[in-house]
């Protein structure tokens, strides 16, 4: 990612701009502070090509407004009768979302939001693999 | 029926014997499917069979859910309804309406403690608000064989409907759900221990968040727990930030069976009683990051007094086996 531009980088979160995949990579922490940041930088997204990557895999927090924001540029609206539309149709790709980010998605039920996709990193533990290996807390799935 | 149509429809039936839990499901379950409504049935595994024999040929039509994992606690209980509503009743792709959807739903109750009765009895009520926006028509079930009186007669008080059979009535007995959700919030929380670690937070969430990572560390919580516990905690920062400008005290102590967090927030007051129950959106709404909190607690606890607010948070400790053994039960909604 050397060359890579940043577009924001407040000393607690960092977001670069990257040509291959075209997207974002964010670094740091995400929340009411770095907020404005995080979403003029998405904001510079709209005229880009119908896939974008994202990368969170080196952001280590994550509020609900700032997983929301991320979402949003799919494109997806909630049309009113409780069910998601995808009209933005725009192809998002989420890399190293970690576990509790994705247990937030879940639980949210923007996991299934038209357009929004996740890679599957190595640091995703396969199912079944979780709390039987008596490895305490390591590794848990949610 | 007094309420209009596209309006959540909330009814309760009060049976004695199997016969009459049959005489008000299977018209009600029957009648959904009759209209292509999505029909879902939410109650013990004893009644679950019950009903399978007494759709024949039609029991592969009705979705259906084990009470017990359909939503653990009452927060959950909530998302899942809405959930349903939302993933079976939509429509996709226009401006029309959602269809409208059936639920039977049937609280378990043997086996818990005051506690947890007064919080699903309040869910009860808050469902009348909560899932207004929603076209879901749930019938609830109440089986007076083996549930105290006072569950019963609280279920009269939280449904605006009594249905026997295929006969409505409005029940008389209904109340405001606020004032009923108040009424079920007077219990004292507990106070915090000498030993609590206390942190004063000023509006800085990270460092909050540096201060409950390491109470979760030093109390055995860690790794992806421990992660959500901070969510949890952040989120409550970031709601009392926004709207009172003095710093709240903090404390964290485990209790048997949970980590706690108490914030203290002086001057302050919370007066919708429903806040962290309406499930969030992609549109941003007033509460929605207490609503990940409740998710993701086992017990969100509010209350206002007059020398400010107080919320109360639980998670499980480290020494709670079933989140070793099937980590994501209690997440699932």
């Amino acid at each position: 990612m050397t060359g890579d531009c940043a577009l924001y980088d407040d000393g607690v979160l960092r977001i670069t701009a990257t040509d291959d995949p075209p997207g974002l990579a964010m670094a740091g922490e995400i929340d009411e502070s770095t907020y404005a940041g995080l979403c003029s930088a998405l904001d510079k997204l709209t005229d880009s090509p119908a896939e974008v990557h994202v990368s969170l895999a080196e952001v280590s927090y994550c509020d609900l407004a700032g997983l929301r924001a991320i979402v949003r540029i799919t494109g997806a609206e909630s049309n009113g009768t409780g069910g998601l539309s995808g009209n933005g149709g725009r192809r998002v790709v989420l890399h190293g979302v970690p576990l509790s980010l994705k247990a937030v998605l879940r639980i949210v039920g923007w996991d299934s939001i038209p357009g929004l996709a996740m890679d599957q990193p190595d640091s995703t533990v396969p199912p079944g693999s979780a709390g039987g290996s008596g490895s305490g807390h390591e590794g848990v799935v949610w | 029926m007094s309420q209009p149509e596209g309006a959540f429809q909330h009814r309760v039936c009060v049976y004695d014997d199997d016969q009459q839990f049959l005489q008000t499901a299977v018209p009600f379950l029957t009648g959904g499917l009759d209209r292509g409504e999505p029909v879902l049935v939410v109650t013990t595994p004893a009644n679950l069979e019950l009903l399978g024999a007494a759709l024949p040929g039609r029991s592969g039509d009705v979705d259906y859910a084990d009470s017990a994992f359909f939503g653990r606690r009452p927060p959950q209980r909530v998302a899942a309804f809405y959930r349903y509503w939302k993933t079976r009743g939509a429509v996709r792709d226009g401006s029309q309406a959602g269809r409208r959807v059936r639920i039977l739903a049937e609280p378990l109750w043997a086996g818990r403690s005051s506690r947890e009765v007064r919080a699903w009895t309040r869910m009860e009520a808050a469902l009348n608000v909560t899932l207004a926006p929603t076209s879901i028509t749930m019938t609830c079930l109440y089986d007076a064989r083996t549930l105290d009186q006072d569950i019963v007669s609280s279920a009269l008080c939280t449904h605006p409907v009594q249905v026997v059979g295929s006969h409505l009535s409005p029940s008389v007995h209904y109340a405001d759900p606020a004032a009923f959700a108040r009424s079920c919030d007077t219990g004292a929380l507990a106070d915090p221990p000498a030993e609590a670690a206390a942190f004063e937070f000023d509006g800085d969430l990270r460092r909050l968040r540096r201060f409950i990572a390491g109470r979760a560390a030093a109390h055995g919580v860690t790794g992806d727990r421990a992660d959500m516990l901070v969510l949890a905690v952040s989120e409550v920062g970031a709601y009392l930030k926004s709207r009172w400008p003095a710093s709240a005290a903090v404390r964290a102590w485990e209790q048997p069976g949970a980590v706690v967090c108490d914030f203290r927030q002086p001057g302050a007051s919370i007066s919708d009683p429903f806040i962290g129950l309406r499930p969030a959106e992609l549109v941003p709404g007033d509460g929605d990051g207490l609503w990940l909190t409740n998710q993701i607690c086992d017990w969100m606890e509010i209350r206002s007094g007059a020398d400010g607010c107080t919320i109360q948070l639980q998670v499980p400790s480290r020494h709670d086996q079933e989140m070793v053994a099937e980590p994501r039960i209690r997440y699932q909604t």
